[in-house]
């Protein structure tokens, strides 16, 4: 079995799932190792982030003081509400201008330069709209124009794009009688129009069926070889199975930005599974991280992470990212890992 | 503890009375109110009957302004509290309610109630600033009270009360959620307000009529057998009032004889009848009764699609297998995507009835097709103007098209020229026809019209974000200009008077104006400075 940790340094591990349709198509019948790992880094795209701050009325800062380097490869954020996510992607979007601080791309400040960053870039946002008289079709040629984007080729493309989300069956239905999820995946279309190389979507896998979720991970597992893909989510889960570098935010501040491998070894021999009386949920509380838990007929199971094995019985488990997660909120609001 | 159902109405109405006046429009609202109530102050805006006038009493001044207040608000203030409904409508906190106990009379009637604070707040506004003027310039030497309240309280408030029931109805109906019901209210309260000057007591919602026979009476008392003239409206802004000199009386105020107090409490009747028709109309926001699922006219089926002179198939299940397309602008192609955005969506009748007034343009004697079809044809396309500039702000694609490349340079241009190509094949056949006949100033002054008409429509668009602005003021200008033939309002010279080179060159000069106007609140959304 292949894993993470089986990819030469400096290459990314592409997952079986989304790499063996693709080869088995061309005809490759012998997988090796080295067919499934991928080489990161290897175009020249840089997305450095450099003490970037946004204030918003109230003097309230979304961001503050926020440092990041970004390379080619799929980055995922993760972080609480309100914890500067979707600002920074709007930033780096060039939609909302920072109030201090810098964001190059390939050297170039993203303010001063925006319309170099919008001809390479494809922005999905959190919450976007969309024209309910349109079908899927004419919505799409319409933002390619708007993107200089036209002609048969332009046609070509969006049908295509259509198909790989999709929504090939759909494509002449009026935009007003979608789905919300099918709605999410015009726009996941929209944000691949220009073939960009850097990639922002803030949540794009809101409304979709577990299904559709998949093979949107897939799609930006294969994306993330030749471009820069920033992906906000809430489900740890889709962050796990398609970033290749993790940055946890919060309250405007980076927690701390590596490798999943690198997450999982901050929780190393920290989390711990136990099964407690209810009444003594509380105190746990007060003592630890607490993860998962749910009842059984001998009381309730819990996920439990934190530096001391919370009781003697419990017996130590296989970390998670979301245990890392956990962990890294738990020790910038407390200074420690046990609460 | 549970919640009686009052304190439930009461947070509901609460909620929403805070939410809209924390409102921008509510504020740009109150400005207005606010710089009206200094116009009145000032004597720009005022009643005068030939060279008589009451002298300035509390009655005065209450009546004064709460017959302006009737006929401000059921206007303006139609149009700023017209919105609750579709708000929670499109911000879905009406499936949340909806799944609350609250039942439906509640609900119309909570927003009823909120509809009828926030006009009554512009009111109080009003009233205070009423209240001022008659300290300050008060000729009867004492202050009553009840009698500059009085109007208040029968005049405004049962105007407001039919308006804040309209505004529901018509949040409510679906077909009248959008600009037909914008367009609709507008010649509605105009016939309203128009038939109560004139006589019609029992359409005199305002109170104009009550207003005006009563202080002809207090001045036939004073005065008997004089005959006078009605200056009603911003006269002070053209000419100068002469405020020594005038022959005074004693107006003793609008006599509240049983009669005349049940007959306001007639449009308090007629709101509560407004609201109970509204019931039937309301869907509880329930999705299915807004629109039945499209109709699969046939069965789907994977098929092969002809593309330029390739054929693709429809499975594609990797982006590798993708073409890729490389950029290069078009303003054509922005143009017509915009074009094309803006004429979708209407029903069919639509296109043909557009069509008809076309072909009209063409056939009719160049005179009549100049004073009724030409205004017929620069208002047909109403609705696609009111979209323009506010189309992101409504259906939030600012995101998607802001983080496009030169949005500022490129698509907005492009919205202006799309109007701007509506508005002169609106009127291209009557220019062609115009320079055949010689009329060159008409010729000139129906392209001006129409360049201004498409800025106005993009500068109201983009600025307010909403398309009632440009629908509104729009449509008063079309009333009263081309329609009225009002030379001096008039935006498109249907009659010899309506075409000179002044106000020619006074609608290029608010076209540049207003195009500086919209560009720079369109680089603020864009760029946020």
């Amino acid at each position: 079995m292949f894993d993470h940790q089986a990819c030469p340094v400096g290459e990314k591990f592409i997952s079986a799932t989304s790499y063996l349709p693709n080869r088995l198509l061309k005809g490759t019948c012998f997988i090796s190792l080295s067919a499934l790992c991928e080489l990161t880094g290897s175009t020249d795209l840089q997305l450095d982030i450099r003490g970037l701050g946004k204030r918003y009325k109230g003097d309230v800062w979304g961001l503050k003081d926020f440092n990041l380097s970004i390379g080619a490869g799929v980055i995922g954020l993760l972080g609480p509400n309100g914890a500067g996510k979707s600002t920074l992607m709007r930033i780096l979007a060039t939609v909302t201008r920072p109030t201090e601080g810098q964001a190059l791309w390939n050297g170039t400040e993203i303010t001063d330069a925006p319309n170099d960053v919008r001809k390479i870039l494809g922005y999905l946002p959190q919450d976007f709209g969309i024209y309910p008289n349109l079908n899927a079709v004419e919505f799409l040629t319409y933002l390619a124009a708007a993107r200089g984007i036209g002609g048969t080729a332009a046609t070509k493309r969006i049908n295509q794009l259509l198909e790989l989300v999709n929504l090939g069956d759909a494509r002449k239905r009026k935009l007003g009688s979608l789905s919300g999820g099918m709605k999410q995946r015009v726009g996941i279309a929209q944000a691949l129009l220009n073939d960009p190389q850097l990639l922002i979507v803030d949540e794009p896998t809101a409304g979709l069926d577990p299904e559709e979720r998949i093979r949107f991970r897939n799609l930006l597992t294969e994306l993330a070889g030749e471009r820069i893909v920033i992906l906000s989510s809430h489900i740890v889960s889709d962050i796990e199975a398609a970033a290749n570098s993790i940055a946890i935010i919060n309250k405007g501040h980076l927690l701390i930005h590596a490798t999943p491998e690198e997450l999982l070894q901050t929780v190393e021999g920290k989390v711990w599974e136990t099964v407690i009386p209810e009444s003594e949920m509380d105190a746990l509380k007060k003592t630890h991280v607490i993860g998962n838990a749910g009842r059984t007929s001998e009381g309730v199971r819990v996920r439990v992470i934190g530096d001391r094995q919370p009781r003697s019985d419990a017996r130590s488990v296989n970390p998670s990212i979301e245990d890392a997660y956990l962990l890294a909120l738990d020790t910038d609001r407390n200074g420690h890992g046990d609460a | 503890m549970a919640m009686h159902r009052y304190q439930l109405l009461y947070q509901l109405v609460l909620g929403d009375f805070r939410e809209r006046t924390r409102r921008y429009s509510y504020l740009l609202t109150m400005l207005g109110a606010l710089f009206f109530g200094y116009l009145v102050i000032t004597g720009k805006y005022t009643v005068q009957f030939s060279d008589y006038r009451s002298i300035y009493n509390s009655e005065w001044f209450g009546t004064m302004m709460a017959v302006t207040c009737g006929m401000m608000f059921s206007i303006a203030g139609f149009y700023l509290v017209k919105n609750s409904i579709s708000r929670d409508r499109r911000t879905q906190v009406g499936q949340i309610i909806a799944s609350t106990p609250l039942s439906n009379l509640e609900y119309i009637f909570a927003k009823f109630v909120s509809n009828f604070l926030v006009l009554l707040s512009m009111v109080a506004v009003l009233a205070v600033i009423a209240f001022l003027m008659l300290l300050f310039r008060n000729e009867s030497g004492s202050v009553d009270l009840w009698a500059f309240s009085l109007p208040f309280l029968l005049l405004s408030l049962p105007a407001m009360a039919l308006v804040a029931a309209a505004a529901v109805f018509f949040d409510t109906v679906k077909w009248l959620r959008g600009s037909l019901g914008n367009v609709l209210y507008l010649f509605m309260a105009e016939i309203f307000l128009v038939m109560g000057m004139m006589r019609t007591i029992s359409l005199d919602l305002a109170g104009n009529n009550l207003f005006i026979e009563g202080v002809k009476a207090g001045l036939a008392e004073a005065y008997p057998g004089v005959k006078v003239g009605l200056q009603m409206g911003f006269i002070g802004l053209v000419e100068d009032i002469r405020m020594e000199g005038t022959n005074t009386f004693v107006w003793k105020g609008i006599d509240w004889s049983p009669e005349t107090v049940s007959l306001r409490f007639v449009w308090i009747g007629l709101a509560i009848v407004v609201l109970l028709l509204t019931l039937p109309f309301f869907d509880r926001f329930d999705p299915a009764g807004l629109k039945q699922p499209a109709k699969r006219k046939k069965a789907v089926l994977p098929k092969v699609e002809n593309v330029g002179n390739e054929q693709i198939s429809n499975i594609v299940s990797s982006y590798s297998q993708i073409s890729v397309v490389d950029a290069a602008f078009s303003f054509v192609a922005m143009i017509r995507a915009e074009f094309s955005l803006m004429v979708k969506g209407f029903h069919w009748s639509w296109y043909l009835i557009a069509a008809g007034i076309l072909a009209a343009q063409l056939v009719v004697p160049f005179d009549i097709a100049r004073m009724y079809i030409t205004p017929l044809a620069m208002v047909w396309p109403l609705l696609i103007w009111s979209a323009m500039g506010n189309r992101e702000t409504r259906f939030g694609t600012g995101e998607l098209l802001f983080s496009s490349p030169m949005p500022f340079k490129r698509q907005f241009p492009s919205v202006w020229l799309a109007g701007l190509f509506v508005a002169l094949a609106a009127v291209g056949t009557m220019v062609m026809r115009s320079i055949i006949a010689g009329q060159w100033s008409y010729a000139m002054a129906l392209l001006i019209g129409a360049f201004f008409v498409s800025s106005l429509a993009l500068a109201f668009g983009t600025i307010s974000g909403s398309k009632k602005l440009f629908e509104v003021i729009y449509l008063m200008f079309w009333y009263v200009g081309s329609v009225d033939h009002v030379p001096v309002l008039d935006l498109l010279g249907t009659t010899a008077e309506a075409v000179t080179i002044t106000k020619m060159l006074v609608l290029g000069l608010l076209t540049v104006g207003l195009l500086t106007a919209a560009g720079m609140a369109r680089r603020r959304q864009v760029y946020g400075c």
